[in-house]
């Protein structure tokens, strides 16, 4: 057993392999222990780690560092204690949400992020604000010192209302005719202008000069909404359950290392669910997963009943003007893919990991229902 | 769960089978090559030895002969990890006193599962 000490307090983690770095986060049906397959199919490409959150496995157990920030924050300790600069993300359940909110604000620092089972919640959240830019470690100068200065969009804390949807609850919104800009008439996007409702002082125009200083990166802020604003299943789903009943409920008995994987379970704090939980009521996690700034694989049974697969609407949302995102549905899987299906998970992980961009993954037919 | 020493010079197929054993349950000892081996056994006294049959300083049949000729640790088990295809190899190390050997490349939970087998058959599980 792998351990650091973080803020006073023991991390358990593993490690297996050589090669570029790989983190892998659980959820919270359990710990680090079921990504044991995949780090062993991994490591003779990857060194993968695999920890413990906090509350989880073998981590400290503090009742004040159970929510999502908190985790979050670990997982950028766990890195700079570890000397990770750059790593890929593998994470599954809450763990992927730990990921996709690291990543959103630390883009330089992640190579990619695979999410399985997110907690992505549908909504009503109008139409899909422009995709941000790609990040790039050295960004390009502005074509002219007089280009205007760049805006971005940011959900300031505290947005009194999510944006109307124009169209009606279920319904796919018409695609306008404008090929020309690929953009739909329905299309509203909020562009906010970087301000002090985020905190972050405004862009000013770079002086005239032969050499002006390149545009920094913009730096976009998670979700943070008001509790209600957005639904939270998760109150209801994770309130007053036992983990180990939870996990026995959504894992098929059938899975290599059943019954170790319910021995972890048990480990997890008693307060883990609730606390956990109860800080999604101020996140969206669709926000965060849209304004992501390098390539996301979102991967979800189409039978979990943990956590319900977005539907079509969720998924143009995400998806719209973007060539960085894609979301599989696996037909038949449930909340743990894979556990339930390892081989074609391993697969479809060396696939996203290798592959230059998200267009060059090549899905196979027979388990992929949707891609997007 | 078992105590195991492993002896096997590639590092990256060590490191794998140590974890795959491990968090299988079981004891794990390394040794890089078969002399490390021979000089491990007697002091970790482990239940079973997996050894690799093409190793530096020490080949995993000198190591076998070597560990057969102590007294204190004639009788543990040897097992080789032979690559595929190498009948004769395997024809070797049996002569060398090995009970059985595992063929090489193997996945994770076949490891897992051979080993188990043969612990088993050892009246070891």
């Amino acid at each position: 057993m792998s351990a650091i000490t973080i803020d006073n307090d023991l991390v358990h983690y593993e490690v297996l392999g050589r090669g570029r770095p790989v983190i892998l986060l659980h959820g919270w049906l359990s710990s680090w222990r079921y990504w044991i397959p995949t780090m062993q199919q991994l490591s003779m490409k990857y060194r993968t780690y695999a920890l413990d959150l906090w509350g989880y496995g073998d981590s400290g157990k503090d009742p004040d560092r159970l929510t999502l920030d908190a985790q979050v924050e670990l997982l950028g300790n766990f890195m700079e204690k570890l000397g990770i600069t750059k790593a890929a993300f593998i994470g599954h359940s809450l763990g992927g949400a730990v990921m996709v909110r690291y990543a959103l604000k630390h883009p330089d620092r992640v190579a990619r992020v695979l999410a399985i089972s997110a907690p992505v919640f549908e909504a009503e959240r109008g139409a899909p604000p422009p995709a941000p830019p790609p990040f790039t470690a050295a960004p390009a100068r502005p074509a002219a010192p007089s280009a205007p200065a760049a805006t971005i969009v940011a959900r300031p804390a505290g947005l009194p209302d999510a944006p109307a949807r124009p169209q009606a609850e279920g319904v796919p919104p018409a695609r306008s005719a404008d090929s020309s800009r690929g953009t739909p008439d329905w299309y509203r996007p909020t562009v906010l202008h970087r301000g002090a409702e985020q905190g972050i002082p405004p862009t000013v125009s770079a002086p005239a000069s032969p050499a002006p200083a390149p545009e920094p990166e913009p730096q976009i802020a998670p979700s943070n909404i008001k509790p209600g604003q957005i639904p939270n299943p998760l109150n209801t789903r994770l309130m007053g359950i036992v983990p180990r009943d939870l996990l026995e409920r959504h894992l098929d008995k059938a899975v290599a290392d059943y019954d170790r994987l319910l021995g972890e379970a048990a480990k997890t704090a008693p307060s883990a669910f609730a606390a956990s939980a109860r800080s999604f009521d101020t996140v969206d996690l669709a926000w965060d997963l849209r304004m992501i700034r390098i390539p996301v694989l979102l991967v979800h049974g189409d039978e979990d009943g943990f956590l319900i697969p977005p539907a079509q609407p969720l998924l143009d949302y995400l998806n719209h003007g973007r060539d960085d995102f894609r979301c599989v549905l696996w037909p038949g899987a449930k909340h743990f893919p894979m556990l339930e299906d390892p081989a074609s998970f391993h697969r479809l992980v060396s696939d996203f990991l290798e592959a230059r961009d998200l267009d060059d993954l090549e899905f196979k037919e027979r388990w992929i229902r949707k891609m997007r | 769960m078992a105590r195991i020493l492993i002896a096997e010079d590639e590092r990256d197929i060590r490191d794998l089978v140590e974890f795959t054993l491990k968090f299988a349950g079981h004891e794990v000892f390394k040794a890089a090559n078969g002399a490390e081996a021979v000089e491990l056994a007697p002091g970790v006294r482990p239940d079973l030895i997996l050894m690799d049959v093409r190793m530096p300083r020490m080949t995993g049949y000198e190591a076998c002969r070597a560990l057969k000729g102590m007294d204190d640790v004639k009788d543990i088990p040897v097992v080789f990890l032979s690559a595929k295809g190498q009948d004769v190899e395997m024809k070797t190390g049996l002569e060398a006193g090995a009970i059985d050997y595992i063929l090489k490349p193997f996945a994770p939970d076949e490891l897992t599962r051979r080993v188990a087998e043969i612990l088993q058959g050892l009246g070891l599980s």
